[in-house]
């Protein structure tokens, strides 16, 4: 079953049209790879999937509720995390309660939630943020300030926060931007095991070998349109996608 | 008590509404030149309400903050869409319209043979309901710190409950707040009603302790004192406006010799230390700090010689 | 209809006064981006500075002059060092409020050594008023348009033919850019603010020099006024600069005839309340193209 729709998206920012009508269809329980060079629309397309930009044209629907061009807060609403490629952690509060804070909004939380300081739900709520933390492996670091953690840590804290609120669609900025081979297995583990099962995520990553790893499907966009579209190793050997990466790098040389 | 004691602990209550309520839009990333606007309506309405209409202060109070919430809000709605300095120069041209409005209008009744109401730039006069109600000015003094006690409380209660941190998390990130799900418009409506409503409080008790107040009390000076208290004290804690508020006042006291020179000397303090502590002595690294160390010593077994009176 | 044109005439002269006030304000903004709430008492340090040695040595009207532009940039230096310079990145709030603390300092300093409520400032000499079609112009002010056109002139120059202005127009579009391309924004942000109060100095001379009171409210106003117009024309904008000042002028002046002084005030708060709900982006807003250009920016 589809939960993420999206029909002939496309996004101009004056004369630059960031998303050239974008067509993709994300199944329930799935992990989607989103890739492309820098500046192919991959970012542009999560910030109009979450509503920071409305989109110029086209559909996009989640769960067969159109969300284009709601504002950001009621997009989250209606089941939609994400994480931020270049972290967006509240630095001056410490790390469980970034993620606590993010539980706010949830479907049946109340002003007086809101207001809660103890009580009984309150309680169990807190208690369902210590054990995100032991999962992600942030638990020792639970007092921590945000902006105190290494970056590794940062990332992860970002995908436990957006995994706070319960979405039912997940949308991943670069988990391992940054990050050396290992620190990026470990991140692919965490996606895997924690992230994944239950849960439908849409993963941005450079790194061909995460993608591999952790998605099912992945679609390429190059100067915002999409120009390949299957599984990784369908995607990673097809002729045109190989042109557009072998000539990044041979730009890089 | 002293009487000069009780006078500049009575004022030292008073300005740190005002603060608190400029801190509380600082919290939300929000910088208002404005918040002296509310203090003065806070100051004429409640003498309107006592000394014009009779009723008494406790009445007074509400109604006024009631007043005052609904203007801030309006303006929170009308000014929406501004950010940064576009919001802070626009509740300043608010505030000196509410200033020179005041200035401009005359609206008295007689009352027992004497002329009582709004007089220009005369200002408001005999607000005498502390006096006629025998209430000394030790126990105003009481009134207005018990009060700020009680706001105090709430203060620490919000930064413990959620609200605090989606407070914190718009003045932080914007659009983080956002895509968390918080309505941010909504929030930041609330956030200025609730701290007009805190402003008019001080507005309130000032207008009853000094029993005539006049249009130049609230003008820009004031606005930028508040929000100056909140950022010397400190921006991780409510704590941080009451202590900014203290060492202005109290330093001038304090030190008799600086009378002529205080701002001389306390401004070049202010600037230095904003240099040291961009966020104010109790900034948020300062109170995790603080906070930290203080679990730590809560959970371990308590050392065998303390004193603490509560445990025994 | 007569005083009319009247009005508006003597508001434009005026107003070449609040717009060289606002191109000071904006020049600070656009290399900094944040706001020094200082510059209008920074400039009161000249203007006194004028005072003295007009009062002490009966010096002319150039010298007094000199001395209010050295005296600006002197007090200009010192926010820049205090409020600016030492205060990190990031920390808007802290150098806004530094700024102030710095104005409180400024504002009392000048009242410690200046007891008496006012002070006399020397005009440009007596002289006659210009008639022309039943109008009349006091020549002090037109001396005084005559003198901003010509600032206004200069300042053009200086940043659009310059390598000095071509640095200031860099860390004015995107600091990070222009640090990279290796210039010294640090020196840069320091010879704007050298710049600005210089300007302010001129602005300051001649506001005070045809209304030849000096008070330490002057601080205030300059600073309120610059800061007024300076919005009304769009931050960061120097062309708004100019159109924001000569239209405050204009109002004040119309709402001063008709109304009176607290009108005229209010009109002038009113009138940038309206601005900053309705019109932003000021008179010179560009409108769909620069609100793409922000949301671009948002991200």
């Amino acid at each position: 079953m589809t939960l993420l729709q999206v029909d002939g998206l496309t996004r101009r920012f004056g004369a630059l049209e960031a998303l050239a009508d974008v067509s993709i269809a994300v199944n329930e329980g799935e992990v989607f790879g989103l890739i492309g060079p820098n500046g192919s629309g991959k970012t542009t397309f999560f910030n109009v999937v979450t509503g920071i930009y409305p989109p110029s044209l086209g559909r996009i629907s989640l769960g067969g509720l159109d969300i284009g061009g709601m504002p950001p807060h009621r997009v989250s609403k209606h089941g939609l995390a994400r994480t931020f490629q270049n972290l967006r952690l509240v630095p001056q509060m410490n790390v469980f309660d970034n993620i606590w804070l993010a539980q706010h909004q949830r479907p049946g939380m109340s002003l007086l939630d809101i207001l809660a300081i103890g009580g009984r739900r309150e309680r169990s709520r807190r208690h369902e943020v210590d054990t995100l933390l032991e999962k992600c492996g942030l638990a020792d670091m639970r007092q921590s300030l945000a902006s105190d953690l290494p970056l590794p840590d940062q990332r992860r804290l970002e995908i436990a926060r957006a995994m706070a609120r319960n979405p039912r669609l997940l949308l991943l900025d670069e988990p391992a931007g940054g990050m050396t081979p290992l620190e990026t297995q470990d991140v692919a583990r965490m996606i895997r095991e924690v992230a994944a099962p239950g849960r439908t995520l849409i993963v941005i990553e450079h790194k061909m070998d995460l993608i591999s790893d952790i998605c099912d499907r992945a679609a390429v966009l190059h100067f915002g349109a999409k120009i390949a579209e299957g599984t990784p190793a369908e995607v990673l050997s097809d002729p045109q996608v190989l042109d557009v990466y072998l000539g990044k790098q041979a730009d890089h040389a | 008590m002293d009487e000069h004691l009780v006078s500049i602990l009575t004022n030292i209550g008073g300005f740190t509404f005002i603060a608190l309520s400029a801190y509380l839009l600082l919290l939300t990333g929000e910088i208002s030149f404005g918040q002296q606007a509310f203090f003065g309506i806070g100051a004429y309405f409640s003498g309107i309400v006592t000394a014009m209409w009779g009723l008494s202060m406790w009445a007074a109070i509400p109604l006024t903050m009631l007043a005052a919430a609904f203007s801030a809000g309006l303006v929170g709605i009308i000014t929406i869409r501004l950010r940064g300095l576009y919001f802070s120069i626009a509740t300043l041209a608010f505030a000196e319209m509410v200033r020179l409005a005041l200035v401009g209008t005359t609206w008295q009744v007689k009352i027992d043979g004497e002329m009582i109401g709004p007089n220009g730039s005369e200002g408001l006069g005999n607000i005498r309901w502390a006096l006629d109600n025998n209430i000394e000015a030790n126990d105003f003094m009481w009134i207005v710190l018990i009060t700020l006690a009680i706001v105090m409380g709430l203060f620490f209660l919000m930064e413990r409950s959620r609200l605090g941190s989606i407070f914190r998390t718009i003045g932080a990130d914007r659009l983080l707040a956002e895509t968390q799900g918080i309505n941010v418009t909504a929030y930041k409506v609330a956030a200025t009603a609730l701290a007009g409503a805190i402003a008019s409080l001080g507005g309130i008790f000032y207008a009853h302790a000094q029993t005539h107040v006049y249009p130049e009390n609230f003008d820009v000076m004031l606005g930028v004192h508040s929000l100056a208290y909140g950022l010397i004290g400190g921006l991780g804690t409510a704590l941080g406006p009451l202590l900014g508020v203290i060492l202005d006042i109290g330093f001038l006291e304090a030190v008799e010799w600086v009378q002529g020179y205080r701002m001389i000397a306390f401004g070049g303090l202010v600037a230095v230390l904003l240099i040291f502590m961009p966020r104010g002595i109790l900034d948020e690294r300062r109170v995790h700090r603080l906070r930290m160390a203080f679990r730590t010593r809560k959970t371990e077994p308590p050392p065998a010689k303390t004193h603490d009176p509560a445990a025994s | 209809m007569i005083d009319f044109i009247q009005n508006t005439l003597d508001g434009i002269t005026i107003g070449a006064g609040y717009a060289l006030l606002a191109i000071g304000f904006t020049l600070i903004f656009g290399v900094l981006r944040r706001l020094n709430l200082a510059y209008g008492p920074s400039i009161m340090i000249g203007v006194f500075l004028g005072t003295f040695i007009y009062l002490h040595f009966d010096a002319g009207w150039l010298p007094v002059a000199i001395a209010t532009v050295i005296g600006a940039i002197l007090a200009g230096i010192y926010v820049e060092r205090m409020c600016f310079w030492a205060i990190k990145e990031g920390a808007a709030l802290a150098s806004m409020v530094s700024t102030f603390a710095i104005w409180m300092q400024l504002e009392e300093l000048v009242t410690v050594i200046f007891p008496e409520r006012t002070y006399k400032f020397p005009t440009l000499g007596e002289m006659d008023y210009l008639e022309f079609a039943g109008l009349e112009m006091r020549a002090e002010h037109l001396i005084m348009l005559g003198i901003a056109v010509l600032m206004v002139g200069l300042l053009h120059v200086l940043l659009y033919r310059t390598r000095f202005g071509l640095s200031v127009r860099a860390v004015s579009e995107n600091p990070a850019a222009a640090r990279f391309m290796g210039i010294n924004t640090g020196r840069v942000i320091f010879r704007a603010f050298i710049l600005a109060s210089a300007i302010g100095g001129v602005a300051g001379f001649l506001l005070v020099a045809t209304d030849p009171t000096v008070t330490p409210k002057f601080g205030l106003q300059a600073t309120f006024k610059g800061l007024i117009a300076m919005m009304l024309g769009g931050m960061g904008s120097i062309p708004g600069a100019i159109a924001g000042g000569v239209l405050l002028g204009i109002v004040e002046r119309h709402m001063q005839a008709e109304f009176g002084a607290i009108m005229r005030d209010m009109a002038a708060y009113a009138l940038l309340f309206l601005f900053l709900i309705f019109r932003p982006g000021g008179i010179m807003a560009q409108g769909v193209a620069a609100r793409e250009a922000a949301a671009l920016r948002r991200v």
